[in-house]
């Protein structure tokens, strides 16, 4: 299974990364919003786990762009604080939200999200 | 024409070939045969005689019921010690020992029988050393005189001696046997039963057999063995023969041949993982002769047993050791992820109430949510760090990593946190630094060197004092640390070095640890290829001397590498080894009077009496009689209005207001102008120069009451507005901040305790988790600051002496475009609480970054006079935005700061903002 990780912050991708890898998944990093839409023009993943504060750019900035094209590959918006995130935008693109101290079960929702 | 023979007569040219029988055929005294002489043989004997002479394939011939026989070359070995007496010599006597075998059939076949043949068939033979067993394929056929196939005549035996092939295929499989039977076994005893097991089915070639096992002293013991009734876990017991066979074996280390009672033995060494384990001791069937290629034999039996065993060994060795690594292993994740999930409780603990109060429109939390916290994050910290400490000391220990390093400054930033500790366990810690210059080093080992032993000295001297020195000569640097604590016996210092070891002591003094520090510090010494010395006595205190070659570093010390070394594992270690913590939970002083305090300013004493009087019921008052005498006032006292006539002396209304609201401490303090003149001109410039309200004279006692406690009344809802977002806000910020850094520091936990992860990766989760960490422990000090504060809790510094320039060096260890101006001259200490104030000069430093434009520095100076102290100025040189510089009341990280500064007896405050230079002074006691 091939997953993105997008974070500006270079430990979270190292230890994410070394997380998800270990399940035997290929994962690639980018670390702003505006690398990750340059990514997903090039390739197509199965599970995209996001930041949401990457700039230039956001987490759900990239997410309404995919949804914007239709594209329906499923979203972790992997963020610091999920109490100020607008609601209706995360629902309204379809992601599920999960805090960065869940990060231990970030692999468990991965699984279940890309059907591994 | 034949050759004159040695007896002179010509030889018969019948035996007139070449070879040894031809010979001895021909000066046979045929005579004494009943054959007779060779000159006489019919002729079919002659003919049968000369081929089998001339044949190379082993023959013999015997004639007649007198079975008088004749043969080649080739049948010489057949008949062993028997020839040549056998020649011309009677078959049966030759081969009695078979006789009652082959003599019936022999007749049969003189008389005209049919001619037999039979292949790899076993007989027992004397060729000359015992009773032997061989296996020939042969053929036996009549021979007749008279060349018609009937009557008398004669006996052709035509032969292959097959024991070579027989035996030999016999000890093959015997060879196989053992290898496949033992090949699985992950046991040697089992090895060793199943070796004897296919030993006893050898009934050919072995006649009994036992192993001897040795054990530690050398001592053989006989075990599993066989006889000729087949295997037995024990045979009876050996004769002395046996005995002193394998001894013999045993100390020789070769194999050993000997006679017992039951016949030849030999004694074969055993052994595995090429040490001498046991001896195999054989019983060898006494129809073997020990030939060579028996003897060879022999030893391939001893080698295949020895692989057997060996191999059987090595495999339990592996097992055992796969074994206790995966307990190891299972033991090391079950920690790891127990503590992992002890981390939860604290962690909870702590966001937890910020949750909470994050979903209430007006956040707060009470000073027992605020303790709570405080304690969980300590907590919490200790936990992290030791899990990061307990699983790094699980990585496979890394190669030095050698950098240029400031050791004398980094020593210094190591044992501070100790000197603080120190104070508070009321023990002196002096610290003797001298600069031994920028060395090539491992700062990550030098650290666990001075980290460790200062604690120790610190955890094991109940009172009285620690010394920590740091010289160097042109070859060596020394580090030593003594103490006047409780000593180490003498029958203990070689041990305490050892892993685990925590040694017992008499006295009462309870000590925390895992044991591990001094191991650290001994491998730590060892890898930098110094030496370790401990000088001690019960009762006497101990000193430990480190000494390391003196390695000068080629580069000077990279910024980056020293902004990156933390001392966070110095402060915990720190923080634990003091015997009774300071008490976090603080007094709860009584609520102060909590009525408004207004400030009353008019030069006209009536009309100050009698704003004193009306405002008697709203709260307390404090006269001024001009603009200057106000000023003087606040600037000792905290006042919530300040009711100001317009017009007077050295200073007037408008003018205190433009100061007041100049002055960042009181630019929030509402005004009311009280003023003779009427008119709206009056009241708009009153209000647009910064009064919050204006009351014309002259009034009435309500209208001035109503104006004041509705002031105050906007006031305060202002304040607690902001309060109340500023708490949020900070809520906010601080659940947010909190959360990466707790990520990194969670993921590399779960890297550690889960597999499929590898040794590099764990070893960088650990720096990683290890530098946000620092973060971490900032963060969470300076929120609880932030806590106790709007909590309404006093901070509680701690106060120690330290040289100012150190102090401010590490502050700005982690901005790299901070210059430090250190031109006052001579160096300066200050008694402050270090970790607070380095941590206000750093908010400084980023706050002065947002609003100047210029480089940031730090300089200092001494001031003396009526109110000495050290002013720290944090500044950034060039033009600064004036709606950009920062406000002291608003903004929490320097509401903290300025808290911190008065709590440690100091001030904050902006600097000079009329040549709008970005400017703070940090006001600090200096220490005498």
């Amino acid at each position: 299974m091939n997953v993105l990780v997008a974070d500006d912050d270079e430990d979270i991708r190292f230890v994410v990364s070394a997380l998800l890898s270990r399940r035997g998944w290929n994962v690639t990093t980018t670390t702003s919003g505006e690398e990750t839409l340059a990514a997903l023009r090039e390739a197509s993943f199965d599970v995209l786990v996001l930041d949401q504060n990457m700039p230039p750019g956001s987490g759900l900035e990239v997410a309404d762009d995919l949804r914007g094209r239709g594209d329906q590959t499923p979203i972790v918006l992997f963020t610091g604080f999920s109490a100020t995130l607008d609601r209706a935008r995360t629902e309204g693109a379809g992601v599920v939200v999960m805090e960065k101290t869940d990060v231990t079960s970030l692999a468990d929702e991965v699984a279940a999200l890309g059907g591994a | 024409m034949s050759p004159p023979s040695a007896a002179g007569t010509a030889r018969d040219p019948l035996f007139a070939c070449a070879g040894e029988m031809a010979e001895r055929c021909a000066s046979f005294d045929w005579a004494t045969t009943p054959l007779g002489v060779p000159a006489g043989w019919p002729p079919s004997v002659r003919a049968v005689v000369g081929m089998v002479l001339r044949s190379h394939f082993p023959m013999t011939v015997t004639w007649g019921e007198s079975f008088v026989m004749v043969y080649n070359d080739g049948y010489i070995p057949t008949l062993g010690a028997k020839h040549p007496t056998a020649l011309g010599s009677n078959l049966a006597h030759e081969f009695a020992e078979i006789w009652d075998e082959i003599g019936p059939r022999q007749h049969a076949i003189l008389a005209g029988g049919e001619s037999e043949s039979d292949e790899d068939v076993r007989f027992i033979l004397e060729r000359g050393s015992g009773p032997e067993e061989t296996f020939y394929t042969f053929c036996w056929s009549h021979v007749s005189l008279d060349g018609q196939g009937q009557g008398p005549g004669g006996v052709l035996t035509v032969l292959t001696e097959r024991t070579g092939e027989v035996v030999g295929s016999r000890r093959l499989a015997l060879l196989n046997a053992l290898t496949v039977r033992t090949a699985a076994s992950a046991d040697p005893d089992e090895a060793v039963e199943r070796m004897v097991h296919v030993l006893a089915d050898a009934h050919d070639d072995l006649v009994h057999g036992a192993y001897y096992a040795a054990d530690t002293s050398g001592s053989l013991t006989r075990g599993p063995g066989f006889s000729a009734a087949g295997p037995a876990s024990s045979t009876p017991g050996p004769g002395a023969l046996a005995q002193g066979l394998v001894e013999t074996c045993w100390s020789s280390a070769e194999p050993t041949e000997g006679h017992l009672d039951t016949g030849p033995a030999v004694a074969l060494p055993v052994r595995a993982s090429g040490r001498l384990v046991g001896v195999l001791l054989l019983g060898l069937h006494p129809l073997r002769p020990l030939d060579d290629a028996h003897r060879q034999w022999l030893a391939l039996v001893g080698d295949q047993v020895s692989q057997a065993v060996g191999t059987a060994a090595s495999r339990a060795d592996e097992q055992a050791r796969v074994e206790a690594l995966a307990q190891l292993d299972a033991a090391k994740s079950e920690f790891l992820s127990t503590v992992s999930h002890e981390l939860r409780t604290p962690l909870t603990l702590l966001l937890g109430p910020l949750d909470d109060a994050l979903a209430d429109p007006e956040p707060a939390l009470t000073p027992a949510q605020v303790t709570s916290m405080h304690q969980s994050a300590h907590r919490l910290l200790r936990l992290v760090n030791g899990l990061l400490d307990a699983a790094q000391r699980d990585v496979e220990p890394r190669a030095p990593v050698t950098e240029a390093v400031a050791v004398s400054a980094l020593t210094r930033d190591l044992v501070l946190p100790f000197e603080v500790a120190a104070l508070r366990g009321g023990l002196t810690l002096t610290t003797t630094v001298d600069e031994v210059g920028v060395l090539s080093i491992d700062p990550a080992r030098w650290e666990s060197i001075v980290i460790n032993l200062t604690a120790n000295a610190v955890k094991y001297t109940p009172s009285g004092w620690v010394e920590v020195e740091l010289d160097s000569d042109a070859e060596h640097v020394r580090f030593e640390v003594r103490d006047s604590g409780i000593g180490i016996r003498q029958d203990d210092q070689s041990r305490i070095f050892d892993r685990f070891q925590r040694i017992e002591t008499d006295s009462s003094v309870s000590v925390e640890g895992t044991g591990l520090g001094l191991a650290v510090v001994a491998e730590a010494v060892r890898s930098l290829g110094g030496t370790i010395d401990v000088t001690s006595a019960p009762g006497e205190g101990s000193t430990f001397t480190v000494r390391l070659p003196r390695v000068l570093a080629l580069a000077p010390e990279d910024p980056d590498s020293a902004g990156a070394r933390s001392t966070i594992a110095a402060e915990v270690l720190a923080r634990d080894v003091t015997a009774s913590p300071a008490p976090d939970a603080p007094p709860l002083e009584p609520p102060p009077d909590d009525r408004p305090r207004i400030l009353v300013v008019d030069d006209n004493e009536g009309i100050r009496q009698r704003v004193t009087g009306v405002l008697g019921t709203l709260g307390s008052t404090i006269t001024a009689r001009d603009g200057i005498e106000a000023l003087e006032i606040l600037a000792d006292v905290q006042v919530d209005l300040v009711v100001t006539d317009m017009t007077m002396p050295r200073l007037n209304g408008l003018g205190l207001i433009a100061r007041l609201r100049a002055d960042p401490q009181h630019s929030g303090l509402p005004v009311i102008a009280l003023s003779a003149r009427a008119g709206t001109d009056a009241a708009t410039s009153a209000l647009s120069a910064g009064a919050d309200d204006y009351v014309t004279k002259p009034f009435t006692s309500e209208e001035l009451l109503a104006r004041c406690r509705s002031t105050l009344e906007l006031t305060r809802l202002r304040t607690e507005h902001a309060a109340t977002a500023a708490r949020a806000a900070m809520l906010a910020e601080f659940s947010h901040d909190l959360q990466t850094p707790m990520s990194v520091v969670m993921s590399a936990l779960e890297m550690l305790s889960l597999p499929g992860v590898d040794e590099a990766a764990r070893a960088e989760a650990v720096v990683r988790a290890r530098s946000r960490m620092v973060v971490l422990d900032r963060l969470v000090r300076q929120f609880l600051d932030g806590s106790r504060i709007a909590a309404g809790l006093p901070l509680l510094p701690v106060t120690a002496s330290v040289d100012l320039h150190d102090l401010v060096r590490r502050a700005v260890l982690d901005q790299r475009d901070v210059s430090i101006d250190a031109t006052f001259g001579q160096p300066v200490r200050v008694r402050c609480d270090p970790r607070r104030t380095e941590q206000i000069l750093r908010t400084l430093t980023m706050r002065v970054r947002e609003s100047g434009s210029g480089s940031i520095g730090v300089r200092w100076s001494v001031e003396g006079g009526d109110s000495p102290g050290v002013d720290v100025e944090v500044y950034a040189a060039g033009p600064a935005e004036p709606a950009r510089l920062p406000r002291l009341g608003n903004d929490l990280d320097l509401l903290v700061s300025g808290a911190a500064a008065a709590a440690q007896g100091g001030t904050l405050s902006l600097g000079s903002i009329t040549r709008h230079e970005a400017r703070f002074v940090l006001r600090l006691t200096e220490a005498s």
